[in-house]
């Protein structure tokens, strides 16, 4: 026997084993197919439920927050302007008092007070 | 379906697609289990090969899906999971059988090796394990040299070379019968 024969009859062996074996799915296979859909089902819709908060945290909630923070800010920063002014005003007359006559008579008629920072602009000769 | 590929098959029945994983097991189901069959047919008998082929269907059904991305031959994957769940039954089934008729009680349960060539599965079995196993690969599962490969992790050629070995101890069994057969019958008459 030729070895092409052999491998010939090693083929219709196998053929015959394999078709001795062929048949339907099993009915386990299609139970656990349907589990696995119901799962990714499930899954899908966990992730959607999760996307939809996430949206409405983001359009609805985080603006909002925004407006928010920015009086928050804006409040801070009115407080912080108030605390410093008195100390400011002090700095100021500190350094004017220790400075020359001539200059400090120039400097006090040309530039406005560090006190009156606020209404420095309406000062006279400020140009407008 | 039909012309969709095992990949495509194989993805399809992972996102539960009944259609997909009837195509695929009608592809490969009965090789597959064919395979599990002869591989256990001296030990825990051919009757688990569908239960093995059957579990490790529904390990694919678990396993990630990036995993199936990596696979390069579905059939040579499969191969590879049936052959390690038939070796892990084969040893369990040794650890904790009861004695030698057992295994005598599972021989002739294999519904395909009913109408199968008898004589040459009972050569086979005179072969040694690693050679037997390159014949079931390639004639039961029906692997080319490089699944046989890729199931195995060996290098094509050296699988093929031992292969050939294996072909012509096979046919030295075959025709040493046929002889002693001839003789026997010259004898008788």
């Amino acid at each position: 026997m030729s070895n092409g024969n052999f491998e010939h009859r090693l083929d219709a062996l196998g053929r015959s084993l394999a078709s001795g074996h062929d048949g339907p799915m099993p009915p386990a296979l299609h139970e656990a197919l349907g589990a696995k859909t119901a799962a990714l089902r499930a899954r899908r819709i966990g992730l959607a439920a999760i996307l939809f908060m996430m949206f409405v945290i983001v359009v609805l909630a985080l603006p909002r927050r925004g407006v928010k923070d920015e009086g928050a800010i804006l409040d801070d920063l009115e407080s912080i302007r108030r605390a410093v002014a008195p100390v400011w005003r002090e700095q100021v007359k500190d350094n004017s008092g220790a400075a020359g006559s001539h200059a400090k008579n120039q400097s006090e008629a040309s530039a406005p007070r560090a006190g009156d920072r606020g209404q420095g602009e309406a000062a006279p000769g400020a140009g407008k | 379906m039909n012309n969709t590929s095992d990949h495509d098959l194989l993805r399809l029945m992972h996102r539960g697609d009944h259609a997909a994983a009837r195509e695929l097991w009608s592809r490969l189901g009965g090789r597959l289990t064919a395979l599990a069959a002869s591989m256990l047919r001296h030990s825990a008998g051919a009757s688990l090969g569908p239960d093995v082929v059957q579990g490790v269907f529904l390990k694919v059904l678990g396993r990630p899906a990036r995993e199936l991305k990596s696979i390069i031959d579905v059939a040579a994957w499969l191969t590879t999971l049936v052959r390690r769940e038939a070796i892990d039954t084969r040893r369990r089934f040794d650890r904790g059988r009861a004695g030698p008729g057992a295994v005598m009680a599972n021989i002739g349960h294999d519904a395909g090796a009913a109408s199968a060539d008898a004589e040459l599965l009972s050569a086979l079995d005179t072969l040694e394990e690693h050679q037997r196993e390159l014949i079931q690969l390639k004639h039961v599962a029906g692997l080319t040299f490089d699944q046989m490969a890729l199931v195995l992790e060996e290098n094509r050629d050296t699988l093929a070379s031992r292969y050939r070995v294996a072909l012509q101890r096979l046919r030295e069994v075959m025709s040493g019968r046929e002889s002693a057969a001839r003789a026997g019958v010259g004898r008788s008459s």
